[in-house]
């Protein structure tokens, strides 16, 4: 089990809100809303791997 | 060994739900995707764990006369039923939960189609009984 997937994303997630804050109060909204974006991708790209493994263990445990 | 599993597999989930906790206030899409992740790798660990006994229950299965393609029937039924679960359970944490019922229907439709030769047999089976 890789619970460094799970730091790792969280560690996304509080990277994404200080540099948001941060960026909203430069007065760069534009900016900050596409680092939210960039990292909304970069942590489903994470998660869409991960569920392609359980559903292939699904796949072989159930005989699907 | 699974005692240790046991220990891991609730220190993960602890850990995945304070950290989606912290997020939750934050960043409300981060705190969704650490909690769909926790339940990935949870979920990845049960199969795990549960797979021996799966395996058991098919041998025990293939001593039946034509059990073993009727139990490979309920497999999939099983397997199935978690998929559909798991990706319900998903949609109605992030807040939609007409999509997780379109999706549990979609789930009991097949169901309904793998049972289906299953029924033909019983239903060929009581006709027979009967003499029609």
């Amino acid at each position: 089990m890789q619970i460094d997937f799970i730091f790792k994303i969280a560690a996304i997630g509080i990277l994404v809100a200080v540099l948001n804050q941060v960026l909203i109060r430069a007065g760069r909204e534009e900016q900050a809303m596409m680092t939210t974006l960039a990292g909304i991708i970069v942590v489903l790209t994470m998660i869409v791997k991960e569920i392609s493994t359980l559903f292939s263990t699904i796949r072989s445990v159930f005989g699907l | 060994m699974s005692a240790m599993e046991i220990v891991r597999i609730a220190a993960v989930g602890v850990v995945g739900a304070l950290l989606a906790l912290t997020l939750r206030e934050e960043k409300k899409e981060f705190a969704v995707a650490v909690a769909i992740l926790t339940g990935l790798l949870l979920t990845v660990e049960i199969l795990r764990l549960v797979a021996p006994v799966v395996t058991f229950a098919q041998d025990l299965a293939g001593k039946l006369q034509g059990g073993a393609e009727y139990f490979k029937v309920l497999l999939k039924c099983i397997g199935v039923c978690y998929i559909c679960h798991f990706a319900a359970e998903l949609c109605t944490d992030s807040g939609e939960s007409a999509m997780a019922s379109r999706i549990e229907l979609a789930g009991k439709a097949t169901v309904m189609l793998l049972a289906l030769p299953l029924l033909r047999d019983l239903a060929e089976l009581s006709f027979g009984l009967m003499g029609l």
